[in-house]
C-alpha cells in the first residue's frame, strides 16, 4: 500500500515541489498534441486581447499625453510610464509564460512558440512584396 | 551592378531583392538544417522545439539589437512586440539574430531536458542562409552598400563618379567559404556538442570585425561601430569558452 498519501487538498506533490512548478509527464501523443494546440491557441488569443488592450489604453493615454497641449508635469511621467509599460508588457507575459510552460507542459510552451514561429513566418513571406531593407522605422517613433 | 531592389513584379506587385533572398535564405538554411539532423539520426522531438526557439528567438533578437546598433531612438519602434508582426519594417540585424537564435535554442534544448547540445547542424546552416541573404542586401543597395574605394572591384553609386566596397559581397564570399569550412569540419571529434556553432558563430564574429571597417554603419564609441563591439564580445566568449574548458572539450592525445 503507498504509504506516501497525497491528500488532494496538498498543494505540494511527495517530493515536497509545488504541483503548479512540477513538469508533466506526457503518457500519449494525444496530450502531446492537445497541449501543444492550447498552446498555439494561448498565444493567439493572448496577444489579441493584448494588442486591443494596448490600442485601447493608447488611445486613453492620449487625453493625458504632452501633445494634447497639456505641459503638466504629472501627466507627462503618467504617459511616459503607461507608454513603457504597455510597450513591454507583451513581451513579459509571452517569455515569462513560454518559460513557465516550458518547465511544467513543454508542449504548452511549444505550441506557444509554435504560434510565434507561424506569425513570423507569415510575416517573412509578406516581406517579399514589403521588405526593402533590413530595418525600416516608417517614419521613427510611428509606433 | 546597378543596384535591383526590385527583383520582378507578379501582376503589378512589386517582389523585393531583400524579401525574396531572405525568404530564400531561411528556406535552404531550415533545408540544410533538416539534411543535418537527418544525418546525425536526430529525433523530431528535440530538432523541432530547438528549431522553433531558435528561428523565433533570431527573430526578436535581429530586432531587438537595432536598439544598440541604430540607437535608443527607435525603442518604441523596436520594443513594440507588435511590430515585430509589420511586414514592412524588416527584420533587422544578422549579429542579434545570430545571437538571439542561439539563446533561443539553449533554452529550448534545455528544456526538453537535453543534456547534451544538439545544435552543430545549425551552424552550416546559418553560413549558408547568410550567404543567400547576403545577395538581397547587395541588389537592394542596403546602406549605400559601403564606404567609398578606389578597388577596382568597388560597386559604381547611381549618381556618383566614385567606388563603394561591396560590403553584402564581401559577406556573402565569406559566408560561402565558411560554409565549405564547417561542413569539412563537422564529423571532426573536437568539434561535437556545440563546438562547431561556437567556432562558426566565433568565426563570422571575426570577420564581421574587420568587414565593418567597409560599411557605413553608426560609430558608437572608439571609432568602432555597435557591430563591431558585439563581434568582439562574441569572439571573445567563445575563446575564453574554448580556453577555460579546454581539457574537457579537446581531450589531448595518448600522453608520451
Amino acid at each position: 500500500m503507498n504509504s506516501e498519501n497525497n491528500s488532494p487538498l496538498d498543494s505540494n506533490n511527495s517530493d515536497g515541489k509545488p504541483k503548479w512548478l512540477t513538469p508533466k509527464v506526457y503518457e500519449t501523443d494525444a496530450e502531446r498534441k492537445r497541449d501543444f494546440w492550447i498552446g498555439v491557441g494561448i498565444f493567439f488569443a493572448l496577444n489579441i486581447v493584448l494588442t486591443l488592450c494596448q490600442w485601447g489604453v493608447g488611445a486613453g493615454a492620449l487625453t493625458v499625453s504632452p501633445t494634447n497641449g497639456s505641459s503638466d508635469f504629472v501627466s507627462s511621467t503618467l504617459f511616459t510610464i503607461l507608454t513603457w509599460v504597455f510597450l513591454l508588457l507583451p513581451w513579459v507575459i509571452n517569455i515569462g509564460l513560454i518559460i513557465y510552460f516550458a518547465f511544467t507542459r513543454n508542449q504548452v510552451a511549444l505550441g506557444m512558440v509554435a504560434g510565434f514561429g507561424i506569425a513570423l513566418a507569415i510575416v517573412i513571406c509578406l516581406g517579399v512584396i514589403f521588405v526593402a531593407w533590413c530595418f525600416i522605422t516608417l517614419g521613427a517613433g510611428s509606433y | 551592378m546597378s543596384p535591383m531592389p526590385v527583383l520582378f513584379t507578379v501582376g503589378g506587385v512589386p517582389i523585393y531583392s531583400h524579401g525574396f533572398f531572405l525568404l530564400l535564405a531561411l528556406l535552404a538554411g531550415l533545408g540544410w538544417l533538416a539534411i543535418e539532423a537527418r544525418r546525425r539520426r536526430w529525433s523530431r522531438e528535440e530538432v523541432l522545439p530547438i528549431t522553433l526557439a531558435a528561428f523565433v528567438g533570431g527573430m526578436i533578437g535581429a530586432r531587438v539589437s537595432i536598439l544598440f546598433f541604430n540607437g535608443f531612438e527607435y525603442a518604441p519602434l523596436v520594443l513594440n512586440m507588435y511590430a515585430l508582426f509589420d511586414p514592412r519594417i524588416g527584420p533587422g540585424s544578422i549579429l542579434g539574430g545570430v545571437a538571439g537564435a542561439y539563446i533561443g535554442g539553449y533554452i529550448a534544448s534545455k528544456a526538453i531536458g537535453k543534456e547534451q547540445c544538439s545544435c552543430d547542424a545549425f551552424a552550416p546552416a546559418m553560413a549558408l542562409a547568410t550567404a543567400i541573404g547576403r545577395i538581397g542586401c547587395y541588389l537592394s543597395f542596403e546602406d549605400g552598400l559601403g564606404k567609398p574605394t578606389t578597388f577596382p572591384w568597388g560597386a559604381h553609386v547611381p549618381g556618383a563618379d566614385y567606388l563603394v566596397h561591396p560590403a553584402p559581397l564581401y559577406d556573402m564570399a565569406f559566408n560561402l567559404v565558411w560554409f565549405g569550412i564547417l561542413l569539412a569540419l563537422r564529423d571532426h571529434k573536437w568539434m561535437q556538442n556545440g563546438n562547431l556553432l561556437k567556432f562558426g558563430i566565433a568565426g563570422y564574429a571575426f570577420f564581421r570585425f574587420f568587414v565593418e571597417f567597409t560599411r557605413n554603419n553608426q560609430v558608437i564609441a572608439f571609432g568602432l561601430t555597435g557591430q563591431q563591439f558585439v563581434s568582439a564580445l562574441l569572439f571573445i566568449a567563445v575563446v575564453v569558452y574554448f580556453a577555460k574548458n579546454r581539457e574537457k572539450l579537446f581531450p589531448s592525445a595518448q600522453p608520451a
